[in-house]
């Protein structure tokens, strides 16, 4: 059936035009009988210098002999396969250039013909290659970078291994140093305590003791300057003892609790008002002040802060000692507030100095260790505080724990 | 035993404290023997008959002994122990009389079985008390095993 025939070559020919890879048919004896427009395309021939030419044509030169004899045994043992798997295929263009290919085989046995024909589906993998040679020197610049980032960390590590081992000497050192400064305080503690208070005691207990068995031969102006000699040095006793407890204040071990601050200054309060109740004061304590704190330390604080409130309002006939707290940036800030005299703002800062005095003696008695205790109180709790006043108009306590 | 024969063992090395301690004794009008040991070795030698007193008769011990701390040779606190570790003096009344307010001070005298502790005030007034006190307690109300 002649058009028949004619129908099923033009599906072929259709077919084979159609193919995305370059096609090749071949006889059995490997002479170009077939290619498609993708071949011409491909190795740069028009179709009348490919076909009856070998098919090693197509190939570089030195693979042209080896071929031959595969081909030779694909015709014994015809099947479809890939081909040259596991080796890099190259085709050769007309003008002498080479590209990587991959070729697959199937046999063609065509009706009436004789022999067994070979049709070679030839796709260049150019581009594919070009990937994978790209994606092996990423891997490699990878593996590079990784290998150079590992011995950087590494590096890194034993800069910090080392730099902690000597951090952790230093640290060492410092607390060596440290237990050795708090030792030289505390025998120097120990030694003001002792050997400055007892030519104190001789100071005063004599002077007592002229006053007592010779006051009569001297003159109101002799005894008045033995009082003198005798108050000096009670006062300076006085001192010594307001500084060795400031010094306690700084070794003293802590122990944080849960305490409740409301109730700690209204004992306090009491105290004060069981001592002095002549004194007509309005104690307005915030209820449920609950801080972590070490009770005894906070509780000198208190004593301080609320016993300040008291001897500066002592003036007042309607005096106001207030305890509260409120809430800033997330932080309890606490406050005692009076009405009392107040302060200077200008001196604020030597407010809480040891021996610091902002009034005289004759004005409100005190040495002037008491806002400097009560600062190394909150301090040790990391604590921080300072205070608001105007001249007669009160002050105001601000702390944090 | 009258009172006046009670007497007292003060160890004391500074000759100020000594004479001020001798003053506020007599202004209270406590007129007991006063002997007075200036370092602690002395007072050890005073109490068990040794070295300068080895002819002491040792059955006579102090009603009671005014114990400072801060002593040349032997301080106050090895002397306490010395007492408390010998079976004739174990039970006397040691009681400390120093200048230190110093915790651990107080703790360790009382560890090693001090009977008081009282510590000297600046003010010769309220020593003199602190005297008058001690006597009247140690000397009169107390009533000792020995």
């Amino acid at each position: 059936m002649p058009g028949g025939f004619n129908k099923s070559e033009a599906w072929f020919k259709g077919l084979l035009e159609s193919a995305p890879d370059a096609m090749v048919i071949t006889n059995a004896d490997g002479t170009i009988i077939i290619i498609n427009a993708q071949t011409e395309r491909l190795f740069g021939y028009p179709r009348h210098e490919i076909i009856g030419k070998k098919v090693e044509f197509l190939m570089p030169e030195r693979f042209r002999p080896a071929h031959t004899q595969h081909r030779q045994g694909y015709i014994e043992t015809p099947k479809v396969r890939g081909m040259g798997v596991g080796m890099e295929l190259f085709g050769r263009r007309k003008d002498g250039s080479e590209f990587p290919v991959e070729i697959s085989l199937s046999p063609l046995k065509i009706a009436n013909e004789e022999g067994l024909n070979v049709i070679a589906a030839i796709r260049d993998i150019t581009k594919q290659v070009q990937s994978r040679k790209e994606i092996k020197i990423l891997n490699e610049n990878l593996e590079q970078i990784v290998q150079e980032r590992t011995a950087e960390l590494e590096k890194l590590y034993q800069e910090v291994n080392s730099m902690n081992a000597e951090l952790e000497s230093r640290v060492m050192k410092r607390t060596w140093e440290l237990e050795e400064s708090n030792k030289e305080l505390e025998s120097f503690s120990y030694s003001v305590s002792h050997d400055l208070r007892a030519p104190l005691r001789s100071i005063d207990g004599f002077s007592n003791k002229i006053l007592k068995d010779y006051g009569h031969l001297i003159d109101e102006q002799g005894r008045d300057y033995f009082f003198r000699v005798i108050n000096a040095s009670q006062k300076m006793g006085q001192l010594i003892d307001d500084l060795l407890k400031l010094a306690r204040l700084s070794r003293v071990e802590m122990n944080i609790q849960t305490n409740d601050l409301s109730l700690l200054a209204d004992a306090i309060a009491s105290e004060f008002k069981i001592a002095y109740p002549e004194r007509n004061i309005d104690f307005v304590i915030q209820p449920g002040l609950v801080a972590r704190v070490d009770r005894s330390l906070m509780q000198i604080a208190l004593q301080n802060l609320l016993g300040n409130a008291w001897k500066y309002t002592k003036n007042r006939t309607e005096a106001k000692i207030e305890f509260s707290s409120f809430q800033r940036d997330n932080k309890t800030i606490y406050f005692i507030r009076d009405n009392g005299v107040g302060f200077d703002m200008r001196y604020v800062n030597k407010l809480f100095g040891a021996f610091q005095r902002l009034h005289s003696p004759t004005e409100f008695e005190g040495s002037g260790i008491g806002l400097a205790t009560v600062k190394r109180i909150i301090r040790r709790h990391h604590g921080t505080i300072w205070a608001e006043g105007d001249v007669d108009q009160g002050a105001v306590f601000f702390f944090t724990l | 035993m009258r009172q006046k024969d009670k007497t007292i063992l003060l160890v004391e090395d500074n000759p100020d404290d000594e004479l001020l301690t001798l003053m506020a004794f007599r202004e209270n009008n406590i007129l007991n023997e006063i002997v007075i040991a200036r370092d602690g070795e002395e007072a050890l030698d005073y109490l068990f008959g040794t070295g300068p007193f080895k002819d002491r008769d040792t059955t006579i011990l102090p009603q009671v002994i005014l114990l400072d701390l801060k002593l040349p040779k032997v301080d106050g606190l090895e002397v306490l122990q010395k007492i408390r570790e010998t079976a004739e003096t174990g039970y006397l009344p040691v009681v400390i009389l120093t200048s230190s307010r110093e915790e651990r001070d107080i703790l360790k005298c009382y560890q090693l079985g001090a009977n008081s502790y009282i510590r000297k005030p600046v003010d010769f007034e309220q020593f003199s008390n602190a005297i008058k006190q001690l006597g009247l307690y140690w000397l009169v109300l107390n009533e000792s095993p020995m």
